[in-house]
């Protein structure tokens, strides 16, 4: 019989990125190596977990601008075509490295896994990786939960509810409309609670959400398990805290796992590496080189110099690194099981594209992870916050904290010098996309063009709404580009503002928005009313 | 002139423009009507100033765009009645259109007497305001000669459960500020209470006078709640070892749990936790580590060489695909060491075969 529970929680998140302006775009690789690195990955581990009948339980959101994106026909296309081409680089690797007998070895690994993906993603899913995720929700292994429509960092959003809701009625129907099936959970974007937002959820039919460490544990009235056991709301939504013991095994660039020596090195790639005449036909329009995702050296240590991955010893380590955090648990739920007078739930949420992107060999822990939970103990039992509920209904009552899982646990990262301008803009859209919904009500069917425009003005401001630009401005990378995209957003919104007001829609420029930010095409604008 | 546009647009064109310029016209009237409302409409709008304009644009649509799409480009948004004539009249003389550009900076501001708060954390709140240059002058000249040097200030009130009138706070400070479009993060100093930031202008006397009110905002708490569910009890020592595991391990491995202490704030070590470095952190393309001084250098060895188109070309064992003029290029990264690099042809007709054997090595020195 088990000791305690473990529930662990994949984030997969991209803000909406979709260029047909352009032939190419840097910025959509961010989706594609998502996809090669992280999305097939995992679902090549949950085919083959379920195909050896691991009976698994894996939470993972995804969210409505990845579910928009994964199932864009165009991005799908160019997804094809950016697979094609590393498939080539591959071979082309095949050939080169032939002398080399340990890098030979790693490019026909890459040959493999770049023939996998083009497979897994046109063949075996229809180019449709939303319905390869909805098939292990449909055997009852994953829950897939929802998040807010864009990402909005939703506590710097509650001055204006009709936006909150916005956001979560739209993720809502989004997620019925791809999953077929309402949502029962949501992944707040960044962890972001402030106390009233249950309301809202609860109108939409979610029974549970997360939230860190500290927005259980530091609610009202004093949790009496901590984290280990979810809170209700006062209306009955209910709250799980995030452990942090688990979190750091896996996320602390110091102890965590992913810093292992044996584990493929991040930044060592191709792009960089190799010849520039060689590997530019491979490069993006502009000819900068960019990582691609073929890299051959592993971690090594503290040091420049580089030894090729071995990817045999690495899959060890993996192995290794999972019977670790199996053992770590099972403490864990064994220590809390002789205080707590119940079963603990142990909540461990992750970035999803953390594995596979970022920590190479993160699939593979995650696939070992779970094979040694289901064959090699019974302490404890995987399980999702659904399930968990269903067995342990009668939980504490009190109202979770303010808090995100950002840096310092607030606000701060998505509200500080770098980014703070932007909510002056938000907010008045926002403000603005009530007043509109209230005002406007075209039921003549000759008034086609106010009804379009009156929706797209709606995805204007969500998009700009996203809490990636905050946090690309902080963190530094690619700042102009987010700082462009909050521009744009936030601009087009004003002109159909201001188009609608005035009766007086350009056509045209309501078209290109329409075609380039197409976004949530079952959006009705009467969502902000 | 203006007519024989018109004259040119359909009946289903002619109702979306009406549409656009708020007139409303009965379902299924026909064309001459349509444009008769129109024109009168326009009659009404069009101001004298604008017709030296219309001069200097006389002529019907020039290009070969459609008139539909024109007047769509034409009608953008007015940001005030001037802008909106000159653009209405740029429709009825046929002006060559323009398209709609989207600028590229924001709006300075909005034209509001507005201040907001928002909640950073326990400790701080930010603030932005806007304060119309009116609004102002209005309120400089309610105070008469003291309104000359008023200045612009926030005054923050501790308002924790109360329904704030402006006069039952539980406290306030007030900050000098410069702008009347700014912002500013207020230090409220305390976790867990509620604060209402007013804009306002201040005399040298110390009189405060409100422009504009924000919102209430509470500051969170930044440590586990005093108030004790009798369902849900639990000794004090057990809590302690709960909140202890609930941040960290290391509290459990070590006898070291009873350090953690719930006096002294019981603060977590909040921040391990990396979403400071999230998806999209990691998903940066160029993204290069830095590093000290380096050098590299590899060598690559190119073999090509041409035959028949038809025939077949082996190297080292391997076939090798040729080009469709016969030629072939092969890449290989060189390391120290001999490479016997054995290259054949063999005709179609598999009746000739040629061998060319070149012998590669690579010696490296490192000083």
């Amino acid at each position: 019989m088990e000791k305690g529970y473990l529930s662990i929680v994949l984030h997969a998140h991209l803000p909406f990125v979709r260029h047909p302006e352009y032939e190419d775009f840097l910025e959509e690789d961010w989706l594609f190596e998502a996809i090669s690195e992280t999305y097939i990955p995992l679902i090549n581990v949950f085919d083959s977990l379920a195909a050896d009948g691991v009976d698994f339980r894996l939470t993972m959101s995804l969210t409505p601008t990845l579910i928009a994106m994964l199932t864009d026909p165009l991005l799908q296309e160019r997804y094809l075509r950016h697979i094609t081409r590393l498939i080539q680089l591959s071979e082309s690797e095949v050939e080169r490295t032939r002398w080399q007998p340990q890098f030979h070895e790693l490019a026909r690994m890459y040959r493999e896994r770049f023939n996998n993906c083009k497979y897994v993603f046109e063949t075996k899913y229809g180019r449709n990786l939303v319905l390869a995720f909805k098939k292990f929700q449909d055997m009852g292994k994953l829950e897939i939960i929802t998040c807010a429509a864009t990402h909005g960092f939703l506590p710097l959003m509650e001055l204006n509810p009709n936006a909150v809701r916005a956001q979560i009625a739209i993720a809502a129907q989004n997620y019925e409309k791809h999953l077929g099936r309402p949502p029962r959970g949501i992944w707040l974007p960044e962890c972001g609670y402030y106390s009233g937002l249950e309301e809202i959820l609860k109108q939409y039919g979610i029974k549970f959400f997360f939230t860190d460490s500290h927005g259980v544990l530091y609610g009202s009235p004093r949790p009496k398990y901590g984290v280990f056991a979810p809170i209700y709301c006062p209306n009955g939504v209910a709250a799980f805290g995030r452990d942090l013991e688990s979190s750091k095994q896996v996320w602390s660039a110091q102890e965590g796992y992913p810093g292992d020596y044996c584990y493929r090195d991040f930044y060592r790639d191709a792009g960089f590496d190799l010849d520039y005449d060689y590997i530019r036909p491979y490069l993006h329009g502009d000819g900068v080189r960019t990582n691609l995702g073929v890299k051959y050296y592993q971690i090594t240590g503290p040091t420049d110099h580089k030894e090729p991955y071995v990817r045999v010893r690495a899959l060890g380590k993996a192995a290794e690194h999972a019977g670790n955090f199996m053992f770590n648990r099972e403490k864990q739920a064994e220590y809390l099981q002789s205080i707590m007078d119940r079963k603990p739930i142990i909540v461990s949420p992750y970035d999803a594209e953390l594995f596979g992107h970022w920590w190479f060999e993160g699939p593979e822990w995650l696939d070992f992870l779970f094979r040694k939970l289901h064959f090699d103990q019974d302490n404890i039992r995987p399980i999702t916050p659904m399930e968990y509920l269903d067995e342990n209904p009668k939980n504490q009552k009190a109202t979770p904290s303010l808090s995100s899982w950002g840096y310092k646990g607030y606000a701060e990262v998505w509200l500080e010098g770098s980014n703070d301008w932007v909510y002056r803009h938000l907010h008045k859209a926002a403000q603005r996309m009530v007043e509109l919904a209230r005002n406007n009500n075209p039921k003549n069917p000759t008034d086609g063009l106010t009804l379009r425009a009156l929706n797209q003005a709606a995805r204007e401001l969500l998009l700009a709404q996203g809490s990636d630009w905050a946090f690309i401005m902080k963190t530094g990378t690619m700042v102009q580009y987010a700082i462009k995209r909050t521009k744009d957003h936030v601009n087009s919104f004003n002109a159909l503002y201001g188009m609608i007001n005035e009766k007086r829609i350009d056509r045209k420029f309501l078209e290109d928005l329409e075609n380039r930010d197409n976004i949530f095409p079952e959006l009705n604008y009467k969502v902000y009313a | 002139m203006k007519k024989s546009v018109l004259e040119k647009l359909e009946e289903r064109e002619l109702m979306e423009l009406a549409q656009k310029l708020g007139i409303s016209v009965r379902k299924g009237a026909k064309q001459p009507e349509i444009i008769k409302l129109i024109k009168s409409a326009q009659a009404a709008l069009t101001p004298p100033a604008v017709k030296p304009r219309a001069k200097r644009a006389p002529s019907a649509p020039e290009t070969g765009r459609s008139a539909a799409r024109q007047h769509a480009e034409a009608a953008q948004p007015a940001r005030n009645s001037s802008q909106q004539e000159v653009e209405e009249s740029k429709f009825y003389t046929g002006a060559p259109p323009e398209e709609f550009r989207l600028p590229s900076e924001l709006p300075y501001h909005y034209g509001d007497d507005r201040i907001v708060l928002l909640v950073r954390d326990p400790y701080w709140a930010y603030s932005y305001w806007e304060v119309s240059q009116k609004k102002l002058e209005i309120e400089r000249g309610n105070l008469g000669r003291a309104g000359e040097d008023a200045y612009l200030a926030l005054r923050v009130y501790d308002v924790t459960d109360v329904r704030f009138d402006g006069q039952n706070d539980h406290g306030h400070y007030d900050i000098g500020i410069y702008d009347r479009v700014g912002n500013w993060y207020v230090n409220t100093g305390m976790p867990g209470r509620s604060f209402i930031v007013d804009l306002g202008l201040k005399t040298q006397d110390g009189r405060f006078v409100t422009l504009a009110r924000s919102n209430a905002v509470r500051t969170p708490r930044d440590s586990v709640s005093d108030v004790l569910d009798e369902e849900w009890m639990v000794p004090d020592s057990d809590f302690e070892r709960i909140f202890a595991l609930s941040g960290g391990l290391s509290a459990l491995t070590g006898a070291s749990s009873a350090d953690v202490r719930l006096a002294g704030g019981g603060k977590l070590p909040f921040g391990i936790a990396s979403p400071g470095m999230g998806s999209l952190a990691l998903m940066s393309p160029v993204k290069k580590k830095q590093r000290a001084f380096w050098f590299v250098l590899n060598t690559e060895l190119i073999v090509y060489g041409a035959t028949e188109p038809d025939a077949k070309v082996s190297v080292q064992g391997r076939p090798v695909p040729l080009r469709p003029d016969g030629t072939f290029t092969l890449r290989f990264a060189l390391p120290d060491g001999k490479q016997i690099i054995e290259c054949s042809a063999i005709s179609a007709d598999e009746a000739e075969t040629r061998c060319i054997t070149p012998e590669v090595s690579r010696s490296t020195k490192v000083s």
